[in-house]
């Protein structure tokens, strides 16, 4: 059952009176699956916004379980929530703001050899990750099924977001290249992770509902520091090792 | 150096047009805008500004500014 309910309406209402929005774009999200990759500073508002705006089915994989440490910015967790799950406290808290939401708990560590079955059927894949070790393993699988990846990264007060849809856009590993930082223990705000957050929820309930415009084949650059936002254009790579023999 | 972009950001106040700037940028993104007599470096696609700084460092009024942007790996 895909319709909107009476219970729907009330919910959405707000929402549904967007300019374009309507029941249909409300019941294309409530069809969608999104593979959500990271509950943490990123996770957090990705996840909360996405149950918030009824997303019908969000697979949520972490390996970690919270630290005090992660309280500054993963505001879906709260102090007596420390040594916990972080998936299992992020189900019980989406269950909590949107019953109609299907969560999938995966505590596991993406890998090569998992993603496929981790991933599995999603329409959207958000990396909300702290490695580009494991961006490049869901960038990988993202270019070869052909799935939408909705990147982004934080430190301090600034951030990053892209659109990528391969063979349509360029890949993480055009974007970016092989040079890249590690996160590491890195410093951030809560309210940087928030905003960034935000942004790549949006492009995900753009992209799923197909009303307004991506960030395909551009980086849209955040400095809270200095309030300033900035939008880069990038080009495939025919030499990148991962989409190169598709832009040939 | 981390993969960086640029939005060069032009003071007109300070600029006299001189157009050094233009010689050296890489991406071709910089050219003269004429405002009367006035004749001012203008920027036409910041999008692919790729931070180099050339433009700034040849600039004789320190008329240019890049903001720089860089990726960055937290989550």
């Amino acid at each position: 059952m895909n319709g909107l309910t009476n219970q729907d309406q009330a919910r959405y209402s707000r929402q549904l009176v967007i300019p374009q929005w309507g029941e249909e774009a409300q019941r294309k999200l409530k069809q969608a699956i999104v593979f959500v990759a990271g509950a943490g500073g990123l996770g957090s508002p990705v996840i909360m916004y996405l149950a918030a705006a009824g997303v019908g089915r969000l697979r949520v994989c972490d390996d970690k379980e919270i630290e005090r440490s992660n309280l500054n910015r993963q505001v879906l967790y709260s102090e007596k929530d420390v040594r916990k799950r972080k998936v299992m406290v992020a189900k019980h808290r989406v269950k909590a703001l949107n019953r109609s939401v299907r969560f999938e708990a995966i505590f596991e560590r993406i890998q090569k050899w998992n993603v496929r079955d981790l991933v599995a059927d999603s329409d959207l894949i958000l990396d909300c990750l702290d490695n580009f070790k494991t961006r490049f393993i869901l960038n990988e699988f993202a270019v070869k099924m052909g799935v939408p990846l909705i990147h982004a990264g934080v430190r301090g007060y600034s951030g990053q977001v892209s659109f990528i849809h391969s063979p349509f856009t360029p890949c993480l590993s055009c974007i970016v290249g092989n040079d890249v930082p590690s996160a590491g223990e890195f410093p951030i705000l809560g309210a940087t992770a928030g905003i960034v957050g935000s942004l790549q929820a949006l492009e995900a309930l753009k992209y799923l509902t197909g009303i307004g415009g991506l960030l395909k084949g551009r980086i849209l650059f955040f400095n809270g520091a200095q309030n300033r936002f900035h939008i880069s254009r990038e080009q495939k790579r025919k030499d990148c090792r991962v989409c190169g023999r598709l832009n040939s | 150096m981390f993969m960086a972009r640029g939005k060069p950001e032009i003071e007109r106040e300070k600029c006299n047009g001189c157009g050094r700037c233009i010689e050296v940028c890489p991406q071709n993104i910089l050219e003269i805008e004429k405002i009367g007599r006035r004749r001012f470096a203008h920027c036409i696609d910041e999008e692919i500004c790729i931070a180099c700084s050339e433009c700034s460092k040849v600039c004789p009024k320190h008329a240019v500014r890049i903001w720089s942007f860089s990726i960055t790996a937290g989550g």
